[in-house]
C-alpha cells in the first residue's frame, strides 16, 4: 500500500514541479540572478503552508516529526557546495530527474555527475563522519532554541514566511514596472 | 502565458501535497534514490568493494538496504509525473538539449554544457550527502518542521547560489 502511495505522491510531485516551471534552467537561474523570484516564492509559499498543517496535525497527534540532524559544519558546507552546483546546473537532485523525463539531455549529465558524487562520498565518508561528529547538534528545531509553544511558533513562522514572500513579490512588481516593456515581455516568456 | 501555473497555485498545491505526505507517515526526499542507485550499480559489478550498509548511511531516507524502497519509488513517480505534465501541457514545450539562456551566454557548445552539468551535478549530490539531504528533504520537508538543519541548508544554498549565478552571468546575457 505504502509503495503505491510512494508512486502516486511522486507523480503528483513531478507534475507540480513541471507546472511550476521548476524543471527549467532559465527559471532557476532567473531566481538566483534575482531577476524573477518565481521559484523561490513557490518553494517558500509551500513551506509556509506545510508548516501550519504539520504543526496543527502534530498537536492532534496525527503526525510525527522526522528531522535531519543538524551538523554545524556538514549542513552549512553541504549547503554552500550544493548552492554552487545549483547555479551551475540550474537543477537540483529532484528536478534533474523531472527535467530528464522532459527530454532535457543536460539533466542526464547532472544525474550522472550526482551518481559519481555519491560513489566518491561513500568512499571517504568514514573519515568524514569521524571528523564531523564533533559538530553534531542532533535533531534540533526552532522550538528547542526559542523554548516556545510549537504550534504558536509554527503559526508565527508561517506568517513570517508569508510576509517575506508577499513583500518580495510586491518589490519585484514595482521594479519590473520601472523597466522597459521589452523586459517585461521576456519575463513572461 | 506558457501553460504554467502561477507560483501561488503551484505553491499551494505543493504545500497540500507535503501535508498529505506527512499524514501518510512518510517524508519527501530524493537523495536516497541516488545513494541506492549508485550502491546497486557498484555492488552489482564489484560486490566486495563497499559494504551495503555504507550507501545510505546518513541520508534523508534512513533506509539500510539497497532494495527498491519508498524513496526510490517516489523518484520513479516524479519521473512519470514530470513526463505526464510535459505531455499534457496545453502549450507545446520545445525540446531543447541545451537551455537557450545558457547558449546565449556561453555559445552553442553542447559538450561544454554537458561538462558543466556533470560537474555541477557532482557538487549537488556531494553537498547533499554532506548535509544529509537536498532541496526536497531539507527545504520542503525540513523547513516545514522548522528544523534548524533545513533553515541553515536553505540559507546556505541561496548564499552560495546567488553569487555563483551572478558571477556566471556577470557579462550580462539575456534574462
Amino acid at each position: 500500500m505504502n509503495s503505491i502511495l510512494a508512486i502516486v505522491f511522486g507523480i503528483a510531485f513531478g507534475f507540480i514541479l513541471q507546472r511550476a516551471g521548476a524543471l527549467e534552467y532559465k527559471h532557476i537561474l532567473r531566481t538566483l540572478r534575482l531577476i524573477d523570484l518565481r521559484i523561490a516564492k513557490f518553494m517558500f509559499l509551500s513551506v509556509g503552508i506545510s508548516t501550519v498543517g504539520v504543526f496543527s496535525l502534530r498537536t492532534m497527534g496525527l503526525i510525527s516529526l522526522d528531522m535531519i540532524k543538524f551538523n554545524i559544519v556538514g549542513t552549512l558546507l553541504g549547503g554552500l557546495i550544493f548552492g554552487v552546483g545549483f547555479a551551475i546546473t540550474g537543477y537540483c537532485p529532484g528536478t534533474s530527474i523531472g527535467a530528464w523525463a522532459e527530454g532535457k539531455k543536460d539533466a542526464v549529465f547532472v544525474v550522472l555527475g550526482g551518481l559519481l558524487a555519491v560513489l566518491t562520498f561513500t568512499l571517504i565518508q568514514d573519515q568524514l563522519f569521524i571528523y564531523l561528529a564533533q559538530y553534531d547538534a542532533g535533531e534540533l528545531m526552532l522550538g528547542d532554541i526559542l523554548s516556545f509553544n510549537n504550534l504558536a511558533l509554527g503559526a508565527l513562522y508561517s506568517v513570517a514566511i508569508g510576509f517575506i514572500v508577499y513583500y518580495a513579490d510586491k518589490i519585484e512588481l514595482k521594479l519590473s514596472a520601472k523597466k522597459a516593456p521589452e523586459a517585461q515581455e521576456s519575463l513572461s516568456q | 502565458m506558457d501553460g504554467k501555473w502561477s507560483w501561488v497555485k503551484a505553491g499551494v498545491a505543493l504545500g497540500i501535497l507535503n501535508i498529505i505526505i506527512f499524514l501518510s507517515g512518510n517524508h519527501l526526499g530524493t537523495t536516497t534514490f541516488y545513494s541506492q542507485t549508485t550502491g546497486y550499480i557498484t555492488s552489482f559489478f564489484f560486490p566486495e568493494w563497499i559494504p551495503i550498509s555504507s550507501w545510505t548511511k546518513g541520508t534523508c531516507g534512513g533506509s539500510e538496504s539497497l532494495s527498491v524502497g519508498w524513496q526510490w519509488l517516489f523518484v520513479m513517480g516524479l519521473f512519470i509525473g514530470a513526463l505526464g505534465g510535459n505531455r499534457t501541457s496545453k502549450v507545446k514545450i520545445p525540446k531543447e538539449e541545451v537551455p537557450k539562456m545558457w547558449i546565449e551566454r556561453f555559445g552553442d557548445k553542447p559538450r561544454l554544457r554537458f561538462t558543466h552539468a556533470f560537474i555541477g551535478g557532482f557538487l549537488l549530490l556531494f553537498g547533499s550527502r554532506l548535509a544529509g539531504g537536498c532541496t526536497s528533504s531539507h527545504v520542503i520537508s525540513g523547513m516545514s518542521q522548522m528544523a534548524i538543519s533545513g533553515i541553515v541548508f536553505g540559507m546556505a544554498v541561496f548564499a552560495a547560489g546567488i553569487p555563483t549565478a551572478l558571477l556566471l552571468y556577470r557579462k550580462g546575457g539575456n534574462i
